[in-house]
């Protein structure tokens, strides 16, 4: 049994709600500083130590390898203040928390479509398990709408679906390493840098 | 017998805020300190989430303890590939200590994983029940 999205591209949708990506960038700028001042920590630390033993050979060695991992830190640095400053795609949902079954509007607008040469937009309920031993969880989709997917500037630039979520799946659920999260994926493909962003939204149970 | 949990019409399919009604027979060698009749749900293993209970301190060695639990609303039963959410109704004697659980399935889908109304109340065997698998939901590629 397939889902069929009926999809539009009308761009005057009101009452819509701006998502919020599940990704931050400013987070992995902050991880990436507090990683590079620990490094750089370790670093001086050991050094001294070398320098104050006489060991030039291993202190040449050490110096090498501080070079590289900073090198590797700065570009790092470097590629999410891009990502920073560069205006966001927006997405606005017509309703954030929307019931199984129900009808639900999507817009979309990138502010930097010119660089885009394709994008598309899915709907995806997964399952996850959080793994004890494992740094990324099991995952395992339940269900999965196109709502888009287009090579034309005109609809990269900016455009809307509606669409239904699946009336007989599971809604939203999280308990302890379970969960079961829907999200809106958005991939906006690029020479240089694809970029994939993911919407959460929180689907609830029918109405009683 | 030891302990015995009797659900009315022999229902195994509930609706999400339904009611689940009937009784708890018991029969035991010696009065039990304590006697606890539960409804709750679980992911594999996990511990079980209580969404409603009975605590009976002093009870007899045998005895009938009628039961009627509205159920709340979520979380569905569940089937998927990499986990699943059960329901139960329990029933259990602190010493002696036996125990009796019975399996049921809360959700808005029948078998087939359709949307189903209050009317008719499904009555199936215990034997042949199931809900609908991820599979079942189709292909939505």
């Amino acid at each position: 049994m397939g889902i069929q999205s009926n999809i539009k591209y009308d761009r005057n949708i009101s009452g819509m709600t701006e998502l919020k990506s599940s990704s931050s960038t400013a987070l992995s700028l902050i991880i990436i500083s507090f990683c590079a001042l620990l490094w750089n920590s370790i670093f001086i630390t050991q050094y001294k130590y070398q320098w104050t033993i006489d060991d030039k050979e291993s202190s040449i060695i050490l110096l090498g390898f501080f070079i590289a991992v900073n090198i590797a830190l700065f570009i790092a640095f470097c590629y999410y203040l891009v990502f920073y400053y560069i205006r966001q795609p927006m997405l606005k949902i017509s309703n954030i928390s929307p019931r199984l079954g129900e009808k639900v509007a999507v817009t979309w607008e990138l502010p930097d479509y010119r660089s885009v040469s394709r994008l598309s937009i899915i709907l995806e309920g997964f399952e996850s398990i959080e793994n004890l031993y494992k740094e990324k969880p099991s995952q395992s989709i339940i269900a999965s709408i196109r709502l888009t997917d287009t090579i034309e500037k005109r609809d990269i630039r900016s455009g809307s679906a509606e669409f239904n979520i699946p009336g007989n799946s599971m809604h939203s659920f999280t308990a302890g390493r379970f969960q079961i999260i829907w999200h809106l994926k958005l991939h906006a493909e690029k020479e240089w840098k694809d970029r994939r962003i993911k919407y959460i939204i929180n689907v609830q149970p029918h109405e009683v | 017998m030891a302990i015995q949990i009797n659900i009315k019409d022999d229902n195994i399919m509930f609706l999400p805020g339904d009611e689940i009604e009937g009784e708890v027979r018991w029969e035991l060698p010696q009065a039990p300190a304590g006697f606890v009749v539960n409804v709750y749900w679980f992911t594999d293993g996990s511990v079980s989430n209580i969404v409603q209970g009975l605590e009976l301190n002093s009870v007899d060695a045998s005895g009938t303890l009628p039961f009627k639990f509205s159920l709340p609303v979520t979380p569905y039963s569940y089937s998927g590939k990499l986990f699943s959410i059960s329901w139960e109704i329990e029933a259990y004697s602190v010493s002696p200590d036996e125990r009796c659980a019975r399996p049921f399935i809360m959700s808005p889908y029948n078998t087939v994983g359709e949307l189903r109304s209050r009317e008719p109340i499904f009555t199936l065997q215990s034997s042949d029940y199931g809900w609908p698998a991820v599979d079942s939901f189709g292909d939505f590629s």
